[in-house]
């Protein structure tokens, strides 16, 4: 059964604008992977009415998983009125994960605005591993970072860029990173964003031989690869970016531009 | 004393009257995971074409008011690759499987007909003569009556299993498409597809579909099919299917109140994929409180006058 009726314990503000959702649901925590997601039912009624697919954003072992995402819409905005206790219906893990095994000594994982969301899990989970990490965080105000202390004391390089504010690099993340990614012979690169950071970020890989994996985000109605409306052209193929993916090949990717 | 739930759609006999709607159900096996397959009346497969198809440019949903628009563009992987991967993992259900099948030409609906229809595990074909999101075929063909018999006539030909012809409400008058699927040789009718919507971003003044328009689906559309399936159930003597915004059981009955022996669920599967199994549910449980010993006893039972 890949249903579950989460209930929420606390939803509360990591960064202005940005709501984060805890929810109990061991099953769920359990077995959600990095780079996963999670349909979910923001109402009882048919209005509005597909499911919110969210990434995972962190497990714990205490059996409650984390969401994050902003109020963009009619349905994050009756998300963002549940209360406490609630239980909303979830469907999950959904989708493919990345892929943090193998033999690489050092994880490069570039994040953009809401990319923040699977990359804490990917982070968690890379942490495991005793990978040296490099965190490459792009925001476009900097009061949206949050859990700096939490990432400098466990271990993660951080390299923070920001368009308005005072913390890191005055600009694009890809700014920084592209002088550095030579440095890193031996690393594998994760990547999630918005689309014309990672367009940005295809092109400049590509005298970077090492893997990249990228995490795409689309509407969805199913969530489970039947209706077909997530479609992106992967390789030579059409792909399903909820069943298929959504972890991609960066390089495989066609952004239609 | 359970209530008996069977149903017949011409020579087929369902166990029960719930079934899933083509393209919301994708081969029959997706949602094996979130409940019994086999506990459903029939399940109606993705459409199937002639030669694979990668469907429209994105972005190919979009949500609206209690529905969502879709222009997905039959995208299927051939009638072959159906034949070859995805007919198997279906054996082993206890449940009738349906192919829905569309061309771009009466030859092409024939072919792939004779393709599929003659596969032991295919029960019952569905003509897809209503999808608004393709240039040739679909709904070019199911809103003109002349192309409609000639196509179902065709299909006719290569098959004796029972005929489900699926019609477009996007039309004047359905009971003139309807009769001429009967005349052409369907066994059963099922409607309605999608209605013919849009919507449009009004900040980057795009609509929100690729190709402008697409399929309206959801409850939304609920009483325009309620309508239809009232229109055609005095036009015709078929057995006839109800489609259109089904998510619950009194949704259902509604449908088999006004006259259908089935009901088809789609876009409810998006949102509550064992929405369907509650509907069987739901269906019982009223059966039983009132004492309704067969289903087909209030099959077209609607009675006149306002509630």
């Amino acid at each position: 059964m890949k249903q579950h009726r989460m209930r929420l314990i606390e939803q509360n503000q990591p960064a202005p604008g940005i709501m984060r959702m805890i929810f109990k649901a061991p099953d769920l925590a359990r077995n959600s992977r990095p780079g996963q997601f999670v349909q979910i039912r923001v109402t009882d009624t048919f209005d509005p009415l597909l499911r919110r697919p969210f990434s995972i954003h962190r497990t714990h072992s205490n059996g409650t998983i984390e969401i994050l995402y902003r109020i963009v819409g009619r349905g994050t905005r009756l998300m963002s009125r549940t209360r406490p206790g609630v239980r909303l219906d979830g469907m999950g893990p959904l989708g493919n994960p990345f892929q943090t095994e193998g033999n690489f000594s050092t994880a490069l994982v570039v994040a953009g605005g809401m990319g923040s969301a699977p990359a804490f899990m990917l982070i968690d989970t890379l942490l495991k591993t005793g990978k040296s990490i490099h965190f490459f965080w792009g925001v476009r105000c900097d009061d949206e970072f949050f859990h700096l202390e939490w990432l400098r004391s466990s271990g993660v390089e951080l390299h923070l860029a920001c368009e308005r504010g005072d913390t890191g690099h005055q600009g694009l993340i890809t700014d920084i990173l592209e002088p550095m990614m030579n440095r890193y012979p031996d690393s594998k690169g994760f990547v999630c964003g918005p689309k014309p950071m990672l367009e940005k970020m295809q092109r400049m890989i590509r005298t970077f031989p090492i893997p990249w994996e990228v995490s795409l985000e689309e509407k969805m109605a199913c969530g489970v690869g039947v209706c077909m409306g997530c479609a992106v052209r992967v390789g030579q193929k059409i792909q399903m970016v909820c069943s298929d993916g959504p972890v991609f090949d960066l390089r495989e990717v066609d952004f239609g531009s | 004393m359970a209530v008996d739930l069977q149903v017949r759609l011409g020579s087929l006999v369902l166990k029960n009257p719930v079934l899933t709607a083509s393209g919301t159900f994708g081969y029959g096996v997706e949602y094996a995971g979130y409940f019994d397959v086999s506990r459903l009346g029939g399940i109606v497969t993705k459409t199937i074409t002639l030669e694979p198809r990668e469907g429209n440019p994105m972005p190919r949903t979009a949500e609206t008011f209690a529905g969502m628009l879709n222009s997905i563009g039959l995208a299927n992987v051939g009638a072959d690759c159906f034949i070859k991967e995805k007919l198997l993992p279906l054996e082993p259900l206890d449940t009738a499987v349906m192919v829905n099948i569309a061309g771009s030409s009466p030859d092409e609906y024939e072919k792939v007909a004779l393709k599929v229809a003659a596969h032991e595990r295919v029960d019952a074909l569905e003509v897809n003569i209503s999808c608004p999101n393709v240039n040739k075929g679909g709904l070019a063909f199911g809103t003109d009556p002349e192309i409609t018999r000639e196509v179902v006539r065709r299909v006719r030909e290569t098959t004796v299993k029972p005929l489900i012809v699926k019609l477009t409400p996007n039309v004047t008058d359905i009971t003139a498409i309807a009769q001429a699927a009967v005349e052409g040789g369907a066994d059963a009718l099922s409607l309605i597809n999608t209605v013919l919507g849009m919507a449009v971003d009004i900040e980057t003044r795009r609509p929100l579909l690729a190709r402008h328009v697409g399929g309206l689906s959801g409850p939304a559309i609920k009483p325009i099919a309620l309508a239809k399936l009232y229109q055609t159930v005095r036009a015709v003597s078929v057995p006839l299917i109800g489609i259109g915004g089904i998510m619950t059981w009194q949704d259902a009955l509604e449908f088999i109140i006004v006259g259908a022996t089935a009901v088809q669920a789609g876009t409810l599967h998006f949102v509550d994929p064992c929405g369907a199994v509650k509907i069987i549910e739901g269906i019982k449980t009223y059966c039983d409180e009132k004492g309704i010993g067969d289903l087909s006893s209030i099959r077209g039972s609607m009675e006149d006058g306002g509630a």
